[in-house]
């Protein structure tokens, strides 16, 4: 395993196999030589169309699911760029406000050409030419500390805010995750993630850097869909979120990729119900299931453990998955309000230390809120609250913004949304704090059914909730929904779950 | 189970927010034993009972909190 440039490892590979197919999406294919022509093109085009007054400068590209979203970034490596991706299907209003955030008028365009163009955004985007002009300097890999890409996320407002990661913190990640996922010659990894969401700079990079195959799935939310791509591609391994592996758990789907090529699923992104984990054991016991943790700002995923049967078994007793273990590449550590390491078992605040924290949000203000030192290395506080067992595996209770006071009671919503997902109905939940009246406040619950269950007595299941939760945690009202809203990223979005229950099922019900 | 009309609309509220399941038990189970209100609920329900039967109740009378642990005992609140 070697420091080189991940420009330096994509040259090597396409010296070494040409020919060797590595990106696949709905529409095309692309062996590294055509990667490397396209990227070629995308440079030239990036050169004409964009002032680049900073060094590096950040290039705006909307993205969809086409592969050429590789040989755009891969264009903007060339030309010793950042790039920002930008989906295609956010509202324009909010591709606009990232675009000013970037100082920027225009975005480069990786649409495949049978993606739909947004109307409102066709004036402002520049398309990969059709001929490239030779590189005049070579490539030259970019220096470690520049910025590799700004990933726009909601923030706890919804308004974009932009994360600065380095070629340094993203190398870190990769080279990390080799003492994990032992990748050989036969892996081909699914793309089960929107190019906006950092889980899908994780298979990019590692492609690049391992020269992994990518297959994008050009439906995330059809599960069938998914299926045959796995099939047809040999697809080995999958980086996504709790909710997109959930899909898979209907009757049969599982027992069908048992009998593919699939030999780990990678979770991230939220909470992955042990529940859940168990169905993958026990009707596809082939597959391995690896719960992480990271974020955006702490460049994708910092922890990572394969969930073996042990494992869940005493998950079982503590409620949780560990995320993992601290490891040199990765320092980590639990803070409690004093600001001191809390012990084995205390719940505090996870920071995250060293070469993965990333460069700080675009806004230098929000930066100072949240990046700051400890023990003299550089720290990004996660808002994530957790505790270390006495093994040193870490686990993660809830967000500090999750953690809510009612009736002077401090109560994690995770807590909550983990009981209610053990009920044998459930399939996925979405636990919200609602105000009566008089800031009189409640917890109420939306609940996506599992397929096979037509219906839920909601007082059978209140009393089984009872027996597992405390008083002053049960949630007042439990609410059906024929399907859990996710967002943009593929996590459950429970402002849109509240929003839902508060504009649709109050109101047809009070009416 | 049979509700009279005062009964139903008090019954409304308990279905709201346990489901329909809880008809069966509602004339026989403890409320507040079996954790269906707590004292915040109280507040709520003795709102509720006031908006729809136009009759003060005192939450601080120490006998009126005793009859919330049972239906028919809050029905009686109303009549």
């Amino acid at each position: 395993m070697t420091n080189d440039s991940f420009l330096t490892c994509v040259l090597k590979h396409a010296k070494a196999k040409p020919n060797q197919i590595i990106i696949k999406d709905k529409w095309n294919s692309w062996t590294w030589s055509e990667l490397l022509k396209d990227a070629e093109r995308f440079a030239t085009s990036i050169k004409d169309n964009f002032t680049t007054d900073s060094d590096p400068a950040v290039i705006p590209i909307l993205v969809g699911r086409s592969g050429k979203v590789v040989s755009a970034i891969l264009g903007c490596m060339l030309t010793k760029n950042a790039f920002a991706p930008l989906s295609m299907d956010q509202p324009t209003i909010r591709t606009k406000i990232c675009l000013k955030n970037l100082g920027k008028n225009h975005l480069l365009s990786a649409l495949d050409e049978h993606e739909i163009y947004p109307e409102d955004l066709k004036s402002l985007l520049v398309f990969q030419y059709d001929t490239a002009t030779q590189m005049s300097s070579g490539y030259k890999p970019n220096f470690e500390n520049n910025t590799l890409y700004v990933l726009f996320t909601s923030g706890s407002t919804g308004e974009p805010k932009g994360v600065s990661c380095s070629h340094k913190n993203i190398m870190n990640t990769i080279l990390w995750s080799s003492n994990y996922l032992n990748w050989n010659e036969t892996d081909v990894m699914g793309c089960g993630a929107q190019f906006t969401f950092d889980l899908s700079m994780f298979d990019i990079f590692s492609m690049m850097y391992f020269g992994i195959p990518i297959m994008i799935f050009p439906n995330l939310s059809n599960p069938k869909d998914v299926l045959e791509h796995i099939v047809r591609n040999q697809i080995t391994s999958i980086f996504s979120t709790p909710a997109f592996f959930a899909q898979f758990l209907p009757p049969t789907l599982l027992e069908k990729l048992s009998n593919t090529k699939l030999r780990r699923i990678i979770s991230a992104g939220d909470f992955f119900p042990p529940k859940h984990v168990e169905e993958w054991q026990t009707r596809a016991p082939d597959i391995i299931v690896y719960n992480s943790w990271g974020l955006i700002e702490t460049s994708i995923i910092t922890t990572m453990c394969m969930i073996t049967k042990d494992i869940l078994k005493n998950s079982k007793r503590v409620k949780s998955l560990p995320i993992g273990q601290e490891s040199p590449r990765m320092p980590l550590t639990i803070i409690d309000e004093d600001k001191t390491i809390t012990k084995s078992g205390e719940v505090g605040e996870l920071w995250v230390l060293g070469d993965c924290v990333s460069m700080g949000y675009l806004d230098s203000e929000e930066t100072s809120k949240q990046y700051t030192t400890f023990n003299n290395m550089r720290a990004f506080r996660t808002g994530d609250l957790g505790y270390k067992d006495e093994n040193n595996n870490f686990f993660l209770v809830g967000r500090a913004d999750s953690r809510v006071k009612i009736a002077g009671y401090r109560i994690e919503l995770n807590e909550v949304e983990n009981a209610v997902n053990q009920l044998s109905e459930v399939h996925l939940t979405a636990a919200f704090v609602q105000t009566i009246k008089d800031e009189h406040k409640e917890i109420w619950v939306g609940i996506e059914l599992k397929k096979s269950t037509l219906d839920i007595d909601i007082f059978s299941a209140k009393k089984r909730l009872r027996k597992t939760l405390p008083q002053y945690t049960m949630p007042k009202r439990l609410f059906v929904l024929p399907s859990m809203p996710l967002n943009i990223n593929g996590k459950v979005d429970r402002l849109k779950v509240k929003q839902i229950i508060n504009e649709n099922i109050l109101k047809k019900s009070s009416s | 189970m049979e509700f009279s009309e005062a009964e139903k609309i008090i019954a409304e509220f308990f279905i709201e927010r346990e489901g329909e399941g809880i008809v069966d038990e509602l004339k026989t189970i403890n409320l507040t034993k079996e954790g269906i209100i707590d004292s915040l609920d109280i507040i709520l329900l003795a709102t509720y009972l006031e908006e729809k039967f136009g009759k003060e109740i005192d939450i601080t009378d120490d006998n009126t909190l005793k009859a919330f642990s049972n239906f028919e005992n809050i029905v009686k609140l109303v009549l």
